[in-house]
C-alpha cells in the first residue's frame, strides 16, 4: 500500500511539474473595446475559448475605442517580443501603422473581424480572416427560402399562411441593401438537396418577387382573414400593400438596426406586435448588433425595487444610464429575443465563434511554422429563425 | 398459484424480486429529477444562485426533519384493516402523490414572478413532493424485511433493488438531458415540467405493479424493541464519536455525497458551457457506471480475499488518483478532452462504487465494534446517525457547490451560455469536487476506519466466543 501510495504521489508531482509552463507568451491579442469577455455572445469570449482550446497563451490588451491608444500597444507588445500580434483594428485606416510596426519586428499580423484597407497585402506576414458579403448573401437567401417553404401551402391554400393573396408567390420589400441571392424558394432534404418529384421536377418551388416599393409607402389594408383554429379561437389578420394595390408578404432589411426603426413602424401600425402573429409581416435582417437590454429586461422584474435592483447588477451587460422607464418599457428587441418572441421571423449574424476558431487555428499554423494564406474566410455565418 | 405449505402465501421467486426492483424504480422516477433542479431554478426561473442555494439548505433540513416525522406517522398508525397490508397501502397512497409531486418542483408558469413568489413556489413544491416521496419511500424500505424472513431472500430483494434503481437512473440519465435541453444547450423550462409529469405517470405505474405482485410474509405489527432504552441524542452522539469505524465510514459516506451531489450541477454547466453538449452528458454519466456495474459481481469475492477495508481504500486512492488526473490533465473543450475526461471518470467512478457496493457492510462492522469494545450495540442509533450525516452531506453538497459556483463566476442569467472564463472554471471546480469527495473517503477509510481483514477476523471469533458463553 505504502509503495503505490509513492508511486502516485512522485507521479503526481511530476505531472504537476510538465503542466507549468513560465515562459512569456509570444502571442498577444489587441482589441478595439474592452480586454475582458463580459457577454458569452461575444468575440472575445468566443478567442477565449478558441484560443484555450489551440493551447495558445497570450497577452492581451483593450484599447477602448482609443486607435491612437491601439497602436500604441501594439508597438509595446511588439517590444516586449512579440511575434504574433491579433488585432481587432479599430479605424481600418490605422492598417499601415500597425504594419509597419509589425515589419519592423519581423512579426506576424493577423487582423480579424474587423475592415483593413488594402495596405493589407503590402505585407506577407499580414493575414486577413474575415467574412465575404457573398456568403451572407446566400445563407440569407436559405434561410428565407426555408422558411418561405414551411409558411406557404401553394397547392392548398389556406388562410393565414405567407401567401396572403394565395397567387403562389410572395411578394416582398427591400429596405436597405439587401437583395436576395435567388428568385425562388425550393424544398430542400436533410442534406440540403432540392427535393426533386418523379418526373424531375422540384417537389415544392414558391416564386419570390420584389416588388418596388418603399416601406414608407406602405399601407395596411381594412380588409381582415379570419381563421378558426383549435377550441374555436379565431385570429384577425390584416394585410400590408403598396400603393398600387399589392400585398406584401415578407420585408427583408438590411441591418438590424433598421430593422428596429421597422419593428417600431410596424407596431405603431398594429403589426407585428406579439408572438400569436395575429397582425403579422414576416420580416428577416442581417445583423449581430447584440442588444443585451433585452436579454436584461426580459428577466427583469415588472416594477419596483426589485426592478432597480436587478438593472443596477446587470448593468454591466448594458449601459441602461439615461434611458427612462417609458422607453425601456417600449424597446424593441432585436436579434434573438425579438426572434423568441415572434417579432422578428429570422436573422443571420456573423459567427463569431467560427472567426474566433479561425484565428485561433492560423495562429496556431504560423506557431508550427506553417504560411498561412493572406487571407482567410472563416465559416461565415449562422442564422436564427423562427 | 403456489403456495407453501400449510400456509397461502406465495413462495418466495423471481416475481418478489421484479416486484420490490419495481418499486425502486417508481421511487427514482421523481428522485432522478432531483439533479436538475438547480439548473431549471437558476437558468430558467432566473433565481438569483445564492438565494436558491439558501433556500435548497433550508428544504434540506426540512427533508432531514420529515423522514422521522413520517416514519412515526407511519409507525403509531396501529389499524390492521388494510387491504393489502399498512405498509403497502402508505406506498399506494404516496404513488398517488407522486403522479404530480415530481413536477411540483418545476412549475414553469410563473417564471416572471418576483423571487418571493419564486422562493414560495420552490419551497411549497419541495415539500410537497418530499411528503409524498418519503409516504413512499420509507415504507418501501421497511417492506424487504416483510417480503420474507430469510437472509437469502433478503439478499435477493437488496440487490434487485439496486437493479431497479439503476435502471431508472441510467434511463433518466441518458435520456434526461437529450429532451430537455435546447440546440444552444439551454434548459426547456416547460418541456421539464411536463417530463416529470410522465415520469411520474410511469412511476405510478410501477408502484402499481410492485403493490400487486408483492406478498406480506412477516407479521408487519410484530412488536420489537418493547423495552428499548429511552433516547437520548447526546449519549448517543457521544457513543458514536467514540465508534472509531462509524466516524470513519460516515466520514467517507458525507464526502461521497458532497462531492457527487455537489458536482451534478457543475458538471451540467460544464457541458453546458464548456464542451456546448449537454445531451452527451448523461450518456458519459451512465457510461462511467460501467466500471461498478461489471465490478458488483466480483465485490463478494474480493471482500472475502483481501477484506472490506483493505478493498474501499484501494477505491479511494483510485478515485484520488483519478480527480489528480482530472486536474492536471489537458482536458479541453474538444473531442480529445472529453475522451480524457470519460477515462478519469471510468476511474473515479469506480473507486467510489467499490466503496459504495461495500458500504453498508462497513456500517455492520461498525456495529459489532461497538458490540466488542463496548458490550452494546446500539444498531438502531448507529445506522439512523449514519443515515443522517449521508442525507445531511446529500443535501448540502449542492447548496455548497452552487455557492462556489457563484463566486466562480457563474451567471444564471446566462442560462447555458456562460462566459468561457465560467466555463474553464466549472471544468476545474468539478474535477476538485471530485477530488475532496475522494480525499475524505480515503481519509475516512485509510486513515480512521481501523477494522482490516485481520481485525475483522479477532473481533468475528471473539463475539462468537462471548454469544457461546452467555449461552
Amino acid at each position: 500500500m505504502k509503495k503505490i501510495l509513492a508511486f502516485i504521489l512522485v507521479a503526481i508531482m511530476v505531472l504537476g511539474m510538465t503542466a507549468c509552463d513560465n515562459s512569456e507568451p509570444s502571442v498577444a491579442v489587441l482589441w478595439a473595446e474592452g480586454d475582458v469577455a463580459m457577454i458569452p455572445n461575444s468575440l472575445i469570449n468566443s478567442m477565449d475559448r478558441a484560443m484555450y482550446i489551440e493551447h495558445i497563451s497570450y497577452k492581451y490588451y483593450g484599447a477602448n475605442g482609443d486607435q491612437a491608444k491601439q497602436i500604441a500597444q501594439a508597438k509595446e507588445a511588439l517590444n516586449a517580443g512579440t511575434k504574433i500580434l491579433i488585432v481587432e483594428l479599430i479605424d481600418s485606416t490605422a492598417t499601415q501603422s500597425i504594419l509597419d510596426l509589425a515589419k519592423a519586428k519581423d512579426a506576424y499580423v493577423v487582423f480579424f473581424g474587423c475592415e483593413v484597407d488594402a495596405s493589407a497585402q503590402s505585407y506577407s506576414k499580414c493575414i486577413t480572416v474575415t467574412t465575404d458579403s457573398d456568403s451572407m448573401a446566400a445563407t440569407c437567401f436559405d434561410l428565407v427560402s426555408e422558411y418561405v417553404i414551411a409558411n406557404t401551402e401553394i397547392k392548398k391554400p389556406k388562410d393565414g399562411d405567407m401567401d396572403l393573396d394565395d397567387d403562389g408567390k410572395i411578394s416582398y420589400v427591400t429596405v436597405g441593401e439587401i437583395e436576395l441571392a435567388g428568385t425562388q424558394a425550393i424544398e430542400k432534404d436533410k442534406k440540403g438537396e432540392p427535393k426533386l418529384k418523379k418526373d424531375g421536377s422540384y417537389s415544392m418551388a414558391v416564386e419570390l418577387v420584389k416588388l418596388d416599393a418603399a416601406f414608407a409607402d406602405l399601407q395596411l389594408d381594412e380588409e381582415t382573414v379570419e381563421t378558426t383554429g383549435l377550441f374555436g379561437s379565431t385570429t384577425t389578420y390584416r394585410k400590408l400593400k403598396t400603393a398600387d394595390g399589392k400585398v406584401v408578404e415578407m420585408i427583408l432589411v438590411a441591418d438590424d438596426v433598421q430593422a428596429k426603426d421597422l419593428l417600431i413602424a410596424l407596431q405603431s401600425m398594429g403589426m407585428n406586435a406579439d408572438q400569436l402573429a395575429t397582425c403579422f409581416a414576416p420580416l428577416f435582417t442581417v445583423g449581430n448588433s447584440v442588444d443585451y437590454k433585452a436579454l436584461v429586461l426580459e428577466g427583469a422584474p415588472a416594477s419596483g425595487e426589485a426592478r432597480t435592483a436587478h438593472l443596477e447588477k446587470n448593468k454591466f451587460l448594458c449601459d441602461l444610464t439615461g434611458v427612462k422607464e417609458e422607453d425601456l418599457a417600449q424597446m424593441i428587441f432585436t436579434t434573438l429575443n425579438v426572434i423568441d418572441t415572434g417579432r422578428l421571423s429570422g436573422t443571420v449574424i456573423e459567427d463569431e465563434d467560427a472567426i474566433a476558431v479561425t484565428a485561433a487555428s492560423v495562429v496556431a499554423s504560423i506557431l508550427k511554422g506553417e504560411a498561412p494564406q493572406e487571407t482567410v474566410y472563416a465559416i461565415p455565418y449562422t442564422t436564427y429563425a423562427n | 398459484m403456489k403456495t407453501q405449505p400449510g400456509t397461502e402465501k406465495r413462495p418466495f421467486g423471481i416475481r418478489d424480486s421484479l416486484a420490490y426492483a419495481a418499486g425502486d424504480f417508481g421511487c427514482n422516477m421523481s428522485f432522478a429529477l432531483k439533479g436538475t433542479m438547480a439548473i431549471f431554478w437558476t437558468q430558467f426561473m432566473k433565481m438569483d444562485s445564492v438565494l436558491y442555494g439558501i433556500l435548497l439548505i433550508l428544504v434540506q433540513v426540512w427533508d432531514a426533519i420529515n423522514d422521522p416525522l413520517i416514519g412515526t406517522i407511519i409507525d403509531n398508525d396501529k389499524r390492521t384493516n388494510y387491504k393489502r397490508g399498512k405498509f403497502l397501502a402508505y406506498i399506494w397512497l404516496g404513488s398517488i402523490g407522486l403522479l404530480v409531486g415530481g413536477a411540483m418542483c418545476f412549475i414553469p408558469f410563473v417564471q416572471n414572478a418576483t423571487n418571493l413568489i419564486k422562493s414560495i413556489i420552490f419551497v411549497a413544491g419541495y415539500i410537497i413532493w418530499d411528503a409524498f416521496y418519503t409516504i413512499a419511500n420509507v415504507p418501501y424500505g421497511s417492506l424487504l424485511s416483510l417480503i420474507s424472513d430469510k437472509p437469502a431472500d433478503r439478499a435477493s430483494l437488496s440487490a434487485w433493488r439496486s437493479v431497479g434503481s439503476l435502471v431508472a437512473q441510467v434511463a433518466t440519465m441518458v435520456l434526461l438531458p437529450v429532451l430537455i435541453y435546447d440546440a444552444n444547450n439551454n434548459i426547456k423550462g416547460d418541456v421539464v415540467f411536463y417530463t416529470a409529469l410522465i415520469m411520474g405517470g410511469i412511476g405510478f405505474l410501477a408502484f402499481q405493479y410492485m403493490i400487486r405482485n408483492t406478498v406480506i410474509r412477516v407479521d408487519e405489527n410484530a412488536k420489537c424493541n418493547e423495552d428499548a432504552p429511552k433516547f437520548n441524542l447526546l449519549v448517543a452522539l457521544k457513543n458514536f464519536a467514540k465508534n472509531r469505524p462509524a466516524v470513519g465510514a460516515t466520514l467517507a459516506a458525507m464526502g461521497m455525497f458532497l462531492g457527487m451531489q455537489g458536482a451534478t450541477t457543475a458538471v451540467t454547466v460544464m457541458f453546458q458551457s464548456y464542451f456546448k453538449n449537454v445531451a452527451l452528458s448523461g450518456v458519459v454519466t451512465a457510461f462511467a457506471m460501467i466500471p461498478i456495474v461489471l465490478f458488483t459481481p466480483l465485490a463478494r469475492k474480493l471482500v472475502v480475499k483481501y477484506g472490506k477495508k483493505e478493498l474501499a481504500t484501494m477505491g479511494s486512492v483510485c478515485s484520488v488518483a483519478a480527480c489528480v488526473l482530472m486536474l492536471l490533465l489537458p482536458i479541453s473543450p474538444s473531442g480529445s478532452g472529453l475522451v480524457i475526461y470519460i477515462f478519469c471518470q471510468l476511474i473515479n467512478s469506480l473507486g467510489m462504487g467499490i466503496y459504495s457496493t461495500v458500504s453498508w457492510g462497513m456500517m455492520g462492522g461498525a456495529i459489532d465494534y461497538n458490540e466488542w469494545k463496548n458490550g452494546t450495540r446500539e444498531e438502531g442509533t448507529v445506522y439512523s446517525l449514519h443515515s443522517f450525516f449521508r442525507k445531511l452531506a446529500q443535501g448540502l453538497g449542492p447548496s455548497l457547490a452552487l455557492f462556489i459556483m457563484a463566486g466562480l463566476g457563474y451567471n444564471e442569467i446566462n442560462a447555458g451560455n456562460q462566459l468561457f472564463s465560467v466555463a474553464l472554471n466549472m471544468r476545474y471546480l468539478v474535477a476538485s469536487l471530485y477530488l475532496v469527495s475522494a480525499v475524505m473517503q480515503f481519509v475516512g477509510l485509510g486513515l480512521i476506519y481501523n477494522l482490516d481483514k485481520k481485525s475483522v477476523e479477532q473481533m468475528n471469533t471473539e463475539l462468537a466466543q462471548r454469544h457461546v458463553d452467555e449461552q
